[in-house]
């Protein structure tokens, strides 16, 4: 099969090669999907510079974490999965780059026939992230106010309009005049441009200087302990992500702030296990388990049926683009979800 | 003729035993939105030996000062803003939480809170701190539910005494973490279904095995440092870690301690509990240069309702471990200075009336 390839740390542009390379095989409980659209996430762009500490992966390698596709084969206990349309985060969290990809069936969903592409391929990672993140752990409630970083990009534009649905008032953060626009579009109350507004500013001004119930926070860094200022009484912080820098995913946090603050730093870690006790005992870490996934999935797919949410995606290029999709995403170009067809 | 009054003050910064003396001073006088305090009880605080021996302070005082941060009294003076609070049994924050160890002391009107004469001394004394602190973590910010199983850490000292009471009250199932045997035997009386003498054992596997593997759906933590990876490694998902103070390691409050990927994969709530009453300026204020948010008096009243009903009806008691006269302080704190004490210390100022 074709696979876009890793075979040393660098820019995106410059280090994928595509490759013929054996179609993978389906261990234990992982299913083999035929990959007809791959997403692209920050996540990869960290994987193929060197700097994600999460997955250890293989040299070469391929990235991508988030397929959609039929499933073509099985390991044991997967029989029932065969011919299904699904998405799913691949063994590893790596290989989606490819024709071909494994994936464990605690990491993998049904995509119903009625979701047309390019949408089918933009919900997964966003919409599963956004609802563990904003309804399960943050407990966000109508009335209540959320701050949405990064709102034009993929986890954002699916936070902003799970915060609509909920109910809340929305307040998103972008950096140019089109995603202000699109966050707008999406159902936020007030759109901030970063880069010549205080957002701390913005949201006092917003809040009648209480600052915000629920940040959604994907950037890290500097950002995260400027909105540790932004945030309410008994207020609720998800950490999501780090895209302005995933060294911050290891790189302390001063409790001083949250203490004083009377705030929640809220942890949401996507993804989801057969066995959570099992998985607990072996790691001390918390994930979900498969069933609970499969729940929010069904509740996430009648909604965007039903027009109630829109995953949002910007660009949809060929197989044979892959990389500069990377590379324009990596220069923070793109708006909403890229979505590769193979 | 200037009136005066015996303060416990320090004129450098040392031990309870060498720096404190006992000085003749003028009775201070409360300024805008302060009430004056005529002191019957001193509740004592492991706080105030930071302000004793110039350890972690958010407001270094100016010396000579008294330490004490927490004060039992009645209300004999208003300052400007303050209305119809003039002779109120109050339980009390000083200013600048300092000034307590005294015959009178001042504190912002909006941290005072009324305690009726139903609660007898030296009760009413040992009811603000604890129990506000123990209330806004599991409360407010925890939302600890009946039926779920809180993990409680130094179960024995002044919150987490006051912890196991109202998560009992909550119809939470309680664990408790304590040392030594008076400790552990306390936190049964209190009644915390399960209680581990970390002195003896390690917590981590005990808690697991008594949930099931599952582990508890909110920790108490007022220890910090020593306790913080292992506690995790034993809380649910979509748990919440009250993080409420740093006593194994004041440090950590102020050095990058967070690791956020360990909050993520844990998939838990990191929830930062400070007991700070203010009134609406001030808390604006707070909000504005620091970015910090203090509960409201609205709130604080609110609570210390709550608290006194409890007492009242029996729910929860007074954790005392011993009262002493105005004379012991230096005494009192030292003992808890060195971890000899169990519950609380409550100093009766004169005759305690």
């Amino acid at each position: 099969m074709r696979a876009w390839r890793v075979h040393e740390f660098g820019a995106p542009s410059e280090v994928l090669v595509l490759d013929e390379v054996a179609v993978p095989i389906p261990g234990p409980d992982e299913l083999l999907i035929e990959v007809e659209a791959v997403t692209l996430n920050f996540n990869d762009l960290d994987g193929i510079h060197g700097r994600y500490k999460t997955v250890r992966t293989p040299m070469p390698y391929i990235p991508g974490m988030e397929v959609m596709g039929t499933v073509r084969g099985c390991g044991p206990g997967g029989e029932d999965w065969v011919g299904r349309r699904v998405v799913a985060i691949p063994s590893g969290a790596f290989g989606g780059y490819a024709e071909f990809v494994t994936a464990p069936i605690a990491m993998t969903f049904v995509m119903p026939d009625s979701i047309p592409l390019p949408a089918a391929a933009g919900i997964l990672m966003p919409f599963h992230l956004g609802w563990l993140a904003l309804y399960e752990r943050a407990r966000l409630e109508a009335g209540e106010t959320l701050l949405v970083h990064a709102g034009a990009g993929g986890a954002g534009s699916a936070a902003i309009q799970l915060g609509v649905h909920r109910g809340a008032r929305v307040f998103a953060t972008a950096g140019s005049p089109a995603k202000l626009d699109r966050c707008r579009e999406l159902g936020a109350e007030r759109a901030i441009n970063y880069r010549d507004e205080d957002f701390v500013a913005a949201v006092a001004d917003a809040t009648d200087g209480r600052g915000v119930d629920v940040a959604f926070d994907t950037l890290g860094g500097s950002i995260t302990t400027d909105t540790f200022r932004a945030m309410a009484f008994n207020g609720r912080h998800v950490i999501a992500g780090f895209a302005t820098g995933i060294e911050a995913e290891d790189e302390g946090i001063v409790p001083r702030p949250v203490v004083f603050g009377n705030f929640s730093l809220v942890g949401v870690c996507h993804a989801y296990v057969d066995d959570p006790i099992t998985f607990r005992n072996l790691t001390g870490f918390n994930f979900p388990a498969h069933a609970d996934g499969e729940a929010l999935h069904a509740e996430l797919c009648a909604l965007v049926e039903a027009g109630a949410l829109r995953p949002v995606v910007g660009q949809e290029i060929d197989f044979a683009d892959l990389p500069a999709g990377l590379a324009a995403m990596e220069r923070r170009e793109t708006v909403g979800r890229t979505v590769v067809r193979i | 003729m200037v009136a005066s009054m015996r303060a416990w003050r320090l004129h450098e910064y040392g031990e309870p035993l060498d720096v404190l003396q006992l000085d003749e001073v003028p009775i201070p006088e409360p300024g805008p939105g302060e009430v004056r305090i005529r002191v019957q009880a001193i509740p004592l605080n492991l706080n105030d030996l930071e302000r004793i021996t110039g350890g972690t302070m958010m407001v270094r005082p100016e010396l000579p000062y008294a330490p004490g941060m927490e004060v039992m009294g009645i209300v004999d003076a208003c300052g400007e803003g303050v209305d119809g609070r003039l002779s109120e049994r109050v339980v009390a924050t000083t200013t600048g939480a300092h000034g307590g160890y005294a015959e009178y002391a001042v504190g912002p009107s909006v941290s005072a809170f009324n305690v009726p004469d139903s609660v007898p001394l030296p009760d009413a004394a040992a009811l603000y701190f604890p129990f506000h602190l123990a209330w806004l973590g599991l409360v407010d910010r925890a939302g600890l539910a009946a039926g779920e199983t809180v993990l409680i850490h130094a179960a024995a000292g002044g919150s987490g005494s006051a912890a196991i009471q109202i998560a009992k009250h909550l119809g939470a199932r309680v664990i408790a973490t304590a040392g030594g045997s008076d400790k552990v035997g306390l936190c049964r009386e209190l009644g915390a279904d399960v209680v581990i003498d970390y002195l003896a054992d390690d917590f981590r596997p005990i808690v697991l095995a008594e949930t099931g593997d599952r582990g508890v759906d909110v920790v108490f933590d007022n220890v910090g440092e020593a306790v913080m990876e292992a506690s995790m490694a034993c809380t649910a998902y979509n748990g919440r870690y009250l993080m409420m103070g740093f006593a194994s390691n004041k440090d950590v409050a102020d050095e990058a301690f967070i690791v956020p990927r360990r909050v993520a994969l844990g998939n838990l709530k990191l929830c930062g509990v400070l007991l700070a009453y203010a009134a609406p300026e001030m808390g604006h204020l707070v909000k504005t240069a620091m970015g910090w948010n203090f509960a409201s008096g609205e709130q604080g009243v609110a609570i210390m309702r709550e608290i006194v009903d409890l007492y009242s009806a029996g729910a929860i008691q007074a954790v005392i471990g011993e009262t002493v006269g105005f004379d012991a302080v230096p005494q009192a704190i030292d003992a808890m200075a060195n971890r000899r004490t169990v519950g609380r210390t409550i100093v009766l100022v004169g005759s305690g009336s």
